[in-house]
This record gives C-alpha cells, structure tokens and sequence, in this order.
C-alpha cells in the first residue's frame, strides 16, 4: 500500500461516517418514543376515560325556573360558571334519593376546595307533596348547599322530559301508600352550561369525584 | 443505513394517521343527547317506560294510526326493519322499535291495537340469538307533546279539515342502552342498510365497553365527534 492510499478513507470507513442529521434525528425520534410511552404508563398522556356516559351534545341543556327550598327562583342558568349535578327525586323516596345523595355528597367531600364549584339541584318528582320546607328539611340530613326544587307539576314534568328522565306515582304497599317510580339517574351539566356526563345509580363517590375533578380541570 | 431508518419510521408514522383517519378502523356515532324520559301504554295495554327500554337499541319513529293516503308509511318501513334485524342483526343485544303515535286524543291502546292488527308485533328471536320487540305506544296528549316534541324533536301539527288530519315530519331515532339518542333519519323511507351499518357499530361500540378496548372507543369518540 503506498503512502498516499494509506492517508485515504477506505470504502467501509466512508460508509460508517454519519452525517449530524442522522444521528439527531434517531435520537430525538427516540427520546419522544420514550417520553410518550413514560406518560402513557403513569396515565398522564392516556385519555381519561369518563365512569359516566358521555354525552357530545352540540347544544346547551335547557335552561328552567323552579322554586327553591328557600323559596326563590332559582334558573339552571344562575350556576353559569359551576358544575351542576342535576338529580330528580322526592323526599318519601325509600332508597335511590337517599343513596344517591349520600354519594353525591361523598363526591364532594373528596374535591376538597373545589367543592364550591360544583352545585348539586335535586328536583322533586312529588310536588304536590314535596313542599318547599319539606325539601329543606330533607336536604339538611344530607348537605346544606344542595338545592331543592320545586313547582308546577306539569312544567317538571315538561323538565323531566327533556333531561331523559320519567316519573310515574303509584300505589303500593308502603306506608305512605304511594310510591314514585323515577329515573334515578344524576346528570353533569357543565361549566358553560352543557350536559356532559350521565351517571347511572350507583355509581361510586370515588367515580363521581374522579369524573367531576377532571371536568372542573378542563 | 440511518437515513432509511430515519425515513421509514416517519413514513410508517404517517401511513399510520392517514390510514386511521381514510379507513376509520374504529367508527362511533356521536352521543347526540338524552332521549326523553316518558310513561306510555302500548297496544296491548301495558305500561312502557323510557326505563322499559333501557339496555336495548331501541328504534322510534312516530304516526297517528288514522293517516290517509300520501302519509308516510311507518310501520310498514318499521316492519321491514324488523325483518332485517331478524336476518341479520348483530348478537348479544336486544331491540326494540316503538311507534308513537302522534294523535293519543284518538289512539287508544283498543284503537291501536285494532288499527295495527296486520303487523306481527310480537317478540321475535333473531338469528343471531337476540330478541326484537315492537310496541305502539300512546299516553296523555300533554305528555306526548313533551316527549315527541320536546324531547324528540319532531313537529307535528293538527289540521283540522285535511286529510290526514295531522301533519308531521317523518323521523326514526335510533337510542341506546343508556338511553341516549345515536343517529337519527329524517326522512319517510329507511335506508335499511345505513340503519343496519349504524346499529352494527352500537354493538361493536357496546362489545368492547371494557378494557384497552374501551380506551379506543372513546379515543375515536373524542377526535370524530369533536371535530
């Protein structure tokens, strides 16, 4: 070999030199690959995948004015701003309304401070007999900052409709003589004033306030 | 030998967005809104709730019994669409269709029953094993102005003089097992392979409700109904 083709680069040297491009972009490709995977795992990257249905309405819920327990007018519209969980149910209810707002209030507690952004309204399915004092002493047992409303038969009715909700009054062998058969089912309605979120009947506090948390986040 | 590499990632990279956005490996209907919730008696005299349906793939349409000539032809198109699903229905869920009708002053469950005679209403297993049911459906006039009105979304209206009497707009809402309305067809006459496609999709979508599965549905509900 002489002197002068011992000072050039053979083939096989020529091939392994790598252009900085090369180099950088694998490795950004790679540490991307790992960072996305590193989020996916801990959960911060996967979609968060709502315990309730979720509901992709392009229009806003309704809105409606009903009597409160405290005895004004109160619109679904006043809460702009806060999530409401809307509830229908009666005070003589034996075991759904109780349930779920024992859950609901359970729900709350774990939000901490966030509490204050999220307005729970029950609307009664019995207002002939469900009274304004009636729903407020009703709603003390559970959380005083929930909502009790009520009204004309007929325009809850009109509501319930609307929100997918049924109500029906039937005899039955209780002692009151009467029961409300009703959907039991606790609608989110967004800060903006959206329907977002279905929950059906027990659902667990620990569900309720993980869904809340993250829709009070977005 | 870098560059390849380099290239190749990027390419498969793209070919995997453009594959999943022109193929749609995972199609969802959008979760539009809450069907209404309603206590009505059908043909037969029974009672039937909005619950009564709950954990079906229910299919509404809506007609006054006595509609003369030139009306849309509901149940007959109801009818077709049950035959369908008998033939070919996805398995695992049940179905169910649920006429309304649009004149209750007149359609009593005795006049419905009288009136729909012709029609097979009973519960039907399909060939996949699922059961079809079909209820005509009446209640209260108030009642039903809320719920096919409000909650459905349907204009009708009474003319007096004219025949039908009642005029409407021919729809069919499809609503799932949690009550929540998935498509809708406005129009007089089923596209009975569009309404077959669309309910194939609700029981995929309801098939693969647990899991990673899951995380893909709502992943596809999130970029295709949010556009």
């Amino acid at each position: 070999m002489s002197p002068e083709n011992a000072s050039k680069p053979s083939p096989s040297t020529k091939a392994r030199r790598l252009s900085w491009p090369a180099i950088v972009i694998p490795a950004a490709l790679g540490v991307v690959l790992v960072v996305t995977a590193a989020l996916f795992v801990t959960g911060m990257l996967r979609p968060y995948a709502f315990h309730g249905m979720v509901l992709q309405s392009p229009e806003p819920a309704i809105d409606f004015t009903l009597t409160s327990h405290q005895g004004q007018g109160v619109s679904l519209s006043d809460f702009h701003g806060q999530v409401v969980l809307l509830f229908f149910g009666y005070t003589s209810c034996p075991d759904v309304c109780p349930t779920t707002l024992s859950r609901l209030n359970r729900a709350l507690s774990l939000l901490g401070p966030h509490r204050k952004d999220v307005q729970v309204l029950m609307i009664t399915v019995d207002p002939e007999r469900d009274t304004a004092d009636t729903l407020a002493e009703y709603l003390e047992h559970f959380n005083s900052s929930f909502l009790g409303l009520t009204g004309d038969p007929e325009k809850i009715a009109e509501i319930a409709t609307y929100y997918g909700v049924f109500f029906e009054s039937r005899e039955s062998d209780s002692v009151l003589g009467y029961e409300v058969q009703h959907t039991a089912t606790t609608m989110l309605i967004d800060r903006e004033g959206f329907p977002r979120l279905v929950f059906p009947f027990g659902t667990s506090p620990e569900d309720l306030a993980a869904d809340l948390k993250y829709v009070l986040n977005r | 030998m870098s560059q390849k590499l380099v290239y190749a990632v990027v390419g498969l990279i793209v070919a995997a967005v453009v594959t999943f956005n022109v193929l749609q490996p995972i199609q969802v209907l959008p979760r539009a809104r809450m069907a209404p919730g309603f206590a009505f008696t059908n043909h037969a005299g029974e009672s039937r709730t909005s619950e009564d349906y709950r954990g079906k793939l229910t299919i509404y349409s809506f007609t006054p019994s006595r509609c003369g000539a030139g009306c849309p032809p509901i149940p007959d198109e109801m009818q077709a669409l049950r035959k369908a699903l008998v033939r070919e229905a996805p398995a695992d869920l049940s179905y169910a269709l649920a006429i309304i009708s649009l004149d209750p002053e007149h359609d009593t469950p005795e006049a419905l029953r009288r009136h729909f005679d012709g029609y097979d209403t009973s519960e039907i297993v399909t060939a996949a094993g699922s059961t079809v049911s079909w209820d005509f459906l009446t209640g209260d006039p108030r009642r039903t102005k809320y719920v096919v009105g409000g909650g459905f979304g349907l204009f009708y209206e009474r003319r007096d003089g004219t025949e039908p009497g009642i005029r409407f707009d021919p729809r069919y809402v499809v609503v799932d097992g949690w009550g929540v309305v998935r498509a809708e067809y406005l129009t007089p006459k089923l596209d009975l392979s569009r309404v077959m496609r669309d309910l194939d999709l609700l029981a995929s979508e309801a098939r693969h409700s647990t899991g990673v599965a899951r995380l893909a549905y709502e992943a596809a509900h999130l970029f295709r109904c949010y556009p």
